[in-house]
């Protein structure tokens, strides 16, 4: 029988079994999940860690992580859900005994073999009622001749086997009712999405556990400059501590022959993903050949967990906002600080996504620009570039105060044209009071912090 | 905007540590995925045995997250404050 394809084989008593075992084993997962949980609750409520770095970090564990907890929980749930699901429908729709077996090559084989039945009753029959038809016109004037009637018994082997034809009878129907009942459980669980849910939650989650793996300890000292490079910002330069590194002499020769000589500038260029403008910042350089047109950063995404780090080392001030293309959520997210051994200035990066940790919006190639208005009155050349992810940091600013940082003003543009005008509209007039937007020209933007 | 900076870096750990420890109970016996395998002939079952498998690979991912990456994460946060408060202190003297 063509309907069924390959052998097919259910028997309830052993779904049932394992399914029991298998909602034991998940019921002890969500308890120990629930466990997680109360050590996210105390983590939250710990009265003993106040300030900046704690509230952020506080919010990370409430909307990051409790919300994986709960997406992870709930991608468990449609997972038993469809056991479940499949042995009700087969409950009700194919056999609802509890200890009920279906294996379709056996029905089959004995369908062939009924059929087989069929037929040498249907010839046996069909002869012999001839026959005593040719007997009947022959003697029947001598007395009452019985013809055999073998209909009833063909009739009751069409019922089971379904006789000459191939998609009838009692059997047909107990195999296509099975098969029915697998592709429609198959349809109904692609329904639900299930893999492509738990394949977008891993992906936030590798994000987010690459950005947590790369969390490093900030130093920066006070008289000792132990420092060549620090920083656990993602979002911003990255700097190397050298527990046994330069002095503060070192560490300028180095940031100096860094800073002159072409032949060194190479390897930290292509670490850093930076470059120089002409007044001697430092601007990423999301295009670069060398690290293959990427920059690291893209792989991390950003959170706010990350500005707490960041903040803890050295001062800094940011805001976002969002705005929606195509459906999707963006946020642009803009700093100013001092970047240590970067020297003060600032960035502006694109954000994909709603949840608490984004991606770096790498599909946006916008014309950008940045001036920095540094605390003692000097000023950066603009830098502008087609990118997602636009910085500028001046090594000659360092060591800045939150006056200083207050004192110092950076003003960017972003082309938007890219909005269509429902789009821009909707992003004007959400954002433009609140972040005191200039509209330049069309629909480029212009806004400062 | 918080002026107060404080942390018990002893109950701050301690929290950690649970998240860690709890973190790592975060495991399902993967045992059950080749059971569902073994469960039934069907298109249905080796679907949800796929399904099974994949969400495990989650759970295990889930479960590295939690018990290793999350902690390292915070323990930085207290490190920092801590590496800070030791090199401030010895710039003062």
């Amino acid at each position: 029988m063509s309907v069924v394809g390959k052998s097919k084989e259910y028997d309830s008593e052993i779904v049932a079994s394992f399914m029991s075992d298998l909602f034991q084993e998940h019921k002890k997962y969500q308890n120990r999940m629930l466990q997680l949980e109360c050590e996210f609750e105390r983590y939250e409520t710990n009265d003993t860690h106040r300030g900046k770095a704690a509230e952020a970090s506080k919010a990370y564990i409430r909307e990051g992580e409790k919300r994986f907890q709960y997406e992870i929980l709930d991608a468990n749930s449609m997972l038993l859900h469809l056991y479940d699901h499949m042995h009700d429908m087969f409950s009700s729709k194919v056999d609802s005994h509890p200890r009920a077996k279906i294996k379709t090559n056996v029905l089959l084989e004995i369908e062939r073999h009924y059929k087989n039945y069929y037929h040498d009753v249907k010839e046996s029959g069909d002869d012999i009622e001839t026959r005593a038809r040719a007997i009947e016109s022959k003697f029947g004037k001598y007395g009452k001749v019985t013809i055999p009637d073998f209909e009833p018994s063909k009739m009751a082997y069409k019922k089971f086997c379904g006789g000459d034809s191939e998609n009838s009878g009692y059997l047909y129907e107990c195999i296509d009712k099975f098969v029915r009942f697998d592709r429609n459980e198959c349809e109904y669980a692609e329904s639900m999405q299930l893999p492509e849910k738990i394949d977008e939650l891993d992906t936030r989650l590798t994000v987010s556990s690459n950005a947590l793996s790369m969390m490093h300890a900030v130093f920066f000292g006070m008289k000792h400059y132990n420092i060549k490079l620090a920083s656990a910002s993602v979002g911003t330069p990255k700097y190397w501590y050298e527990k046994d590194g330069f002095t503060q002499n070192g560490a300028w020769e180095k940031n100096f022959i860094f800073d002159h000589s072409p032949s060194i500038t190479m390897i930290p260029a292509i670490v850093w993903d930076f470059r120089y403008g002409k007044d001697g910042n430092y601007h990423v350089d999301t295009h670069d050949n060398l690290t293959f047109g990427t920059c690291w950063q893209q792989f991390m995404g950003y959170m706010e967990l990350y500005d707490v780090v960041f903040d803890i080392g050295t001062n800094m001030q940011s805001r976002q906002m969002t705005f929606y293309y195509g459906g999707q959520e963006y946020t642009i997210w803009y700093w100013k600080g001092d970047y240590l051994n970067l020297g003060a200035g600032g960035e502006c990066g694109i954000y994909r996504g709603s949840e608490y940790v984004k991606e770096c919006a790498t599909n946006m190639n916008l014309h950008m620009t940045i001036q920095v208005d540094y605390a003692d009155g000097t000023k950066s050349e603009m830098w502008e570039d087609d990118t997602w992810w636009i910085t500028d940091f001046n090594p000659k600013q360092m060591w800045y105060s939150e006056a200083d940082l207050d004192a110092t003003s950076i003003t960017y543009t972003i082309d938007m044209s890219f909005l269509d005008d429902a789009e821009w509209n909707d992003f004007i007039s959400a954002n433009q009071r609140d972040f005191d937007l200039k509209i330049l020209d069309g629909k480029i933007i212009e806004f400062s912090l | 905007m918080a002026t107060e900076v404080y942390m018990d870096t002893e109950v701050f750990t301690e929290i950690v540590d649970g998240i860690a420890t709890s973190g790592y109970q975060c495991h399902l016996d993967s045992s059950f995925v080749k059971d569902s395998e073994k469960m039934a002939k069907t298109d249905i079952t080796d679907l949800l045995s796929e399904y099974t498998s994949k969400y495990y690979d989650l759970a295990d991912n889930y479960k590295v997250h939690a018990s290793e990456l999350l902690p390292h994460g915070l323990s930085t946060i207290r490190d920092s404050l801590i590496m800070q408060d030791k090199i401030i202190s010895e710039a003062i003297d």
